[in-house]
C-alpha cells in the first residue's frame, strides 16, 4: 500500500512535471510565432508601400534585418569550425562585412509587393530555446512558398537565427559555401573576407 | 529521369571518374590543420577537382543552350501553354512515381498518384489538363532515389556528371532504376523510338529551366563560389523530398556559453552542440 502509494506519488509527479513542461513550451512556441506575425506584419507595412522610393524601401529592409535578426549567433554558426581561429578583427569585419552582403543579397530578391500575406502554421520546439515556426507565403496566381523561421529566445527578446524556404536552410546554404571558399582560400578566414568585399564591390 | 543514356553512361562515367580521379581528379586530403581536414570530411566530395570541373561544363552548356531557349520559351509560350506542357510530362511520369510510392510503403500517396493517373489520362484529355488537382490530389514526386533515400541508403560522395548535373551514387543508381520502372521506356525500345525519353528530358529540362529563371539568376548573381552553394542546395533539396517536405531533424546549432570578450579564443569560448 505505501509502495503503491509512493510509486503513485512518484507517477503524479512525471505526468505534472510533463505537462508544466510541455505547458512551457507552448507558451514559448505561442510566443515565437506571434513575434513571426508581428515581424511579417511589419515587413508587408514597410516593404508593400509600393510608393516608397528604392533607397527608403532598403533602408527599412536593413532595419528590419538588424532588429528581428540575431546576427551574432547567425555570423558565428556561419563560419562555423572557423570561428575559433578568427581574430577579433576578423570576427568583426566579417560581421559587418555580412551585415552588408545579406542586405544586398536579399533585398535585391524582394520583388514588388503583389499581394502577398504570411499564414503562421504550426511551432515545434527543439526542448530548449529554439522553436521553428512553419509559415506559409501564399499570393494570387503563384504556388505557396513555404518557409520555417528558426527563432531563439535571449532574455525574453526573441529573434530569427535561420528561415528555411521549402527546406532549403538559408544558414546552411551560407555556412556551406563560406566553409568552402574559406578552405580553399588555405583555411584563412582572411581570404573570404576579401572575395566578400569584391563580392560587395562588384554588386555596388 | 531515366534514360537509356544514362544507363550507358553511368558506367562510362564512373570509368572516367576513376581514371581521371585516379590521375589528377582526387583532391588531396588537407595536412595542415584540423579545421580544414574536419570540413574536407564534412563536405564529402573527394572527387572535387573533377567535380568542378563537369560543373563548369554544365554550367557553359547552361549558358549557351539551356537558359536561351527556356528564356525564349517563357516569352514565347504562355502560362497556360506552358502547364499543359508541363501536365502532359508530368502524366507520364505517373507510373514512376506510383512504384516508388508503393516501394516506401507509402499507400496514401500511392493511391493519390493512381487516381491522378486515371483522372488526368482520361477526363483531363491524356494528362494534358491536371484535373485530379481540382478533387484534391495534388501532385507529388518520388524517384528511386528518394526511395533508397527512405530505406536508409546514405547519399555518397557528391558526384556530377556532364549534362546530367548532381547525381551522387545512390540517384545515378535511383535513375537507372527508374528506366525500367517506366512502360515508356519499353514501348520506345520495342518500337524503335529510343528518341522519346532523351526529348521529353530536354523538355523537362527547358520548362524546369524556364519556370526557375529567376531563381537561377538571383543564386549566380550572389555566391561567391557557385559550386560549393549548388552543392549544398541539391543535398538539402534532395533530402528534404526524402521526407516529403516534413520538417528536418533539428540540426545543432552551436550554443555560445560564455562570450570571448577579450577575442583571445582561449577557453572562454565555448562552443556546444545541443
Amino acid at each position: 500500500m505505501r509502495l503503491r502509494g509512493i510509486a503513485g506519488f512518484v507517477s503524479a509527479g512525471i505526468v505534472l512535471c510533463c505537462l508544466l513542461a510541455s505547458a512551457a513550451s507552448a507558451a514559448e512556441a505561442n510566443s515565437s510565432a506571434t513575434f513571426i506575425r508581428s515581424l511579417g506584419e511589419e515587413a508587408i507595412a514597410k516593404l508593400a508601400d509600393n510608393a516608397l522610393d528604392e533607397r527608403t524601401r532598403e533602408r527599412e529592409f536593413r532595419s528590419l534585418w538588424y532588429d528581428g535578426f540575431d546576427l551574432k549567433t547567425i555570423g558565428r554558426f556561419l563560419l562555423g569550425r572557423y570561428w575559433r581561429r578568427a581574430t577579433t578583427e576578423e570576427r568583426e569585419e566579417f560581421q559587418e562585412l555580412f551585415g552588408q552582403f545579406v542586405v544586398k543579397a536579399y533585398y535585391a530578391r524582394l520583388g514588388q509587393y503583389a499581394g502577398e500575406t504570411l499564414h503562421i502554421g504550426n511551432s515545434r520546439t527543439d526542448g530548449r530555446r529554439d522553436t521553428i515556426v512553419s509559415t506559409e507565403i501564399r499570393a494570387p496566381n503563384v504556388p505557396t512558398v513555404r518557409i520555417d523561421w528558426r527563432v531563439r529566445e535571449r532574455a525574453g527578446e526573441h529573434k530569427v537565427i535561420d528561415v528555411i524556404v521549402e527546406g532549403l536552410s538559408m544558414a546552411i546554404t551560407q555556412r556551406d559555401e563560406f566553409s568552402a571558399v574559406i578552405q580553399r582560400s588555405g583555411g584563412r578566414v582572411e581570404g573570404l573576407i576579401e572575395q566578400m568585399r569584391t563580392k560587395l564591390k562588384e554588386s555596388n | 529521369m531515366p534514360s537509356l543514356l544514362s544507363l550507358i553512361w553511368a558506367p562510362l562515367v564512373a570509368a572516367a571518374v576513376i581514371a581521371v580521379g585516379l590521375a589528377t581528379g582526387c583532391a588531396t586530403p588537407p595536412q595542415d590543420d584540423a579545421e580544414s581536414k574536419a570540413a574536407f570530411v564534412e563536405a564529402n566530395d573527394p572527387l572535387e577537382p573533377l567535380n568542378r570541373y563537369f560543373f563548369e561544363v554544365n554550367f557553359f552548356i547552361d549558358n549557351v543552350l539551356l537558359e536561351p531557349v527556356a528564356t525564349a520559351y517563357a516569352h514565347v509560350v504562355p502560362d497556360p501553354g506552358r502547364d499543359i506542357v508541363r501536365n502532359f510530362f508530368d502524366n507520364l511520369k505517373s507510373p514512376v512515381i506510383l512504384a516508388n510510392d508503393v516501394l516506401q510503403g507509402d499507400m496514401d500517396r500511392a493511391s493519390v498518384t493512381a487516381g491522378r493517373f486515371l483522372a488526368n489520362s482520361t477526363i483531363g484529355l491524356a494528362g494534358l489538363f491536371d484535373v485530379a488537382t481540382h478533387f484534391g490530389w495534388e501532385k507529388h514526386e518520388e524517384d528511386f532515389g528518394q526511395t533508397l533515400g527512405v530505406w536508409g541508403v546514405s547519399e555518397g560522395p557528391y558526384l556530377v556528371l556532364p549534362i546530367i548535373g548532381p547525381s551522387p551514387p545512390r540517384d545515378t543508381v535511383g535513375m537507372a532504376v527508374d528506366y525500367f520502372f517506366d512502360p515508356l521506356s519499353y514501348y520506345t525500345r520495342n518500337t524503335d523510338r529510343g528518341w522519346i525519353p532523351y526529348a521529353r528530358r530536354g523538355v523537362r529540362a527547358v520548362d524546369f529551366r524556364a519556370e526557375n529563371l529567376e531563381a537561377f539568376d538571383d543564386i549566380e548573381r550572389t555566391a561567391i563560389d557557385l559550386y560549393a552553394t549548388v552543392r549544398s542546395l541539391y543535398r538539402q533539396r534532395r533530402n528534404d523530398d526524402i521526407r516529403n517536405g516534413e520538417p528536418a531533424p533539428l540540426v545543432p546549432v552551436p550554443r555560445v556559453t560564455i562570450d570571448d570578450n577579450e577575442g583571445d579564443g582561449k577557453g572562454k569560448l565555448s562552443l556546444r552542440s545541443q
